[in-house]
């Protein structure tokens, strides 16, 4: 019997690290959602700050830095998205809403603060990201 | 004294069981993180909701992570029917009707009404919390936690269960719930239908929906039964244990995150 309970001691610990390894890995490196998170997420237009975020099986990139003291505006893309990233919490703004599975939806972040950070989760909360200024 | 012997092989045993059933669990609980985290599951589906398309999204729906809510829910249910009365199929029928009725009506519901009700993200939070304490419990009674260290509080809730299993009522009522768990696919459906305009398009999308997660469903509930009744039954009810705890705390914290009132721990 201790030799079994050994074994899955073992076993158990070989396990839950292997899947922790695999599941925290950067979210960027996982399949197909390597465009939006290598290139720039934010871009000034008439005075206004967008931060562009895709939202399809999670919200990529995860974390974007804007600069602080301008206007800004979220811009979320899904495309064919039916998952939990489709419906929306921004809780700081107070926006909640769920998303057509093809549509770009323009959110009013305000004009954040410095040092102000904007979280967004998807309404079962296993879906996040972050907006940083600074 | 053969008496006493006899129980303490059996105590024996049943601890051994558990040492094969934590493995066995983690393992399934490690494969559904890893599939949700491969994005396999994020398949590109365009145009406009169909009853096929809502088909197809209730069929990957099945196998995502609202497995965790929903699947877990069903799981923990339909084992702890199962440990207490292997024969009692019963629920099992009515909670799959009580389902997808429940899913069909309510879509139709959404299609004639339109934007007149929304569907709360809150009450949705909330229930999910709930569900996945009941699946934390019953979880750690199908481990046999609970039965050993007689905790006070739960004893009750089993009584309660045991009577409600015999019940018509409450699987039904259980299976129409499942509408209002938090799920983003079914609130993607729900959205679809919202705007599908009719009673009949509202209806046909979700109830298609429902069909599409109805096999993963179906193999889960009777699935139970048949392993309880094999000779691995002791095993199944302790590894579903693990499975169902292991869900239900993932559940119980994304719930939490989703209500704003922890921050995100992980982001599978």
């Amino acid at each position: 019997m201790q030799k079994n309970t050994f074994i899955s001691v073992v076993l158990s610990i070989a396990i839950v690290g292997g899947a922790l390894y695999f599941v925290t890995k950067t979210p960027e490196a996982s399949l197909g959602n390597t465009e939006v998170a290598q290139t720039q997420n934010t871009e000034m237009r008439d005075g206004v700050q967008y931060v562009t975020l895709a939202a399809k099986g999670g919200y990529f990139p995860k974390l974007s830095s804007i600069k602080p003291d301008i206007p800004t505006k979220l811009i979320v893309k899904t495309s064919g998205t039916y998952d939990c990233s489709a419906s929306l919490v921004v809780r700081s703004i107070g926006f909640q809403k769920v998303l057509a599975p093809t549509q770009e939806e323009i959110i009013d972040l305000g004009t954040p603060k410095p040092g102000e950070k904007i979280q967004g989760v998807c309404s079962m909360g296993m879906y996040n990201f972050q907006i940083k200024a600074e | 004294m053969k008496n006493t012997k006899l129980q303490g092989e059996n105590e024996k045993s049943s601890s051994d069981v558990i040492w094969q059933a934590i493995p066995i669990g983690l393992a399934f609980l490690a494969l559904f993180f890893i599939v949700q985290k491969s994005g396999i599951l994020n398949l590109g589906l365009g145009g406009p909701a169909t009853p096929a398309t809502s088909f197809i999204v209730g069929l990957v729906a099945s196998v995502s992570s609202c497995l965790a809510v929903v699947g877990g829910l069903v799981l923990s249910l339909s084992a702890q029917v199962a440990e207490d009365d292997k024969d009692n199929r019963k629920p099992f029928y009515l909670f799959h009707m009580g389902r997808l009725g429940g899913f069909a009506f309510l879509g139709g519901l959404l299609g004639a009404l339109g934007g007149a009700i929304g569907v709360s993200f809150t009450l949705g939070a909330v229930l999910g919390i709930v569900a996945s304490l009941v699946m934390i419990i019953l979880g750690l009674n199908l481990v046999g936690v609970l039965n050993k260290r007689a905790v006070k509080l739960p004893a009750g809730i089993f009584d309660y269960f045991k009577k409600v299993e015999h019940q018509v009522f409450a699987p039904l009522i259980i299976g129409v719930g499942t509408f209002f768990l938090p799920c983003g696919f079914t609130q993607s459906m729900q959205v679809a239908a919202l705007s599908s305009g009719s009673f009949v398009s509202g209806f046909l999308i979700m109830l298609s929906f429902a069909l599409g997660t109805l096999p993963v469903l179906l193999v889960l509930s009777f699935g139970s039964v048949t392993f309880a009744q094999s000779k691995h039954a002791p095993l199944f009810f302790k590894s579903v244990g693990v499975v169902v705890i292991g869900l239900g705390s993932f559940a119980l914290l994304a719930g939490l995150v989703g209500l704003g009132l922890i921050d995100p721990l992980f982001n599978i």
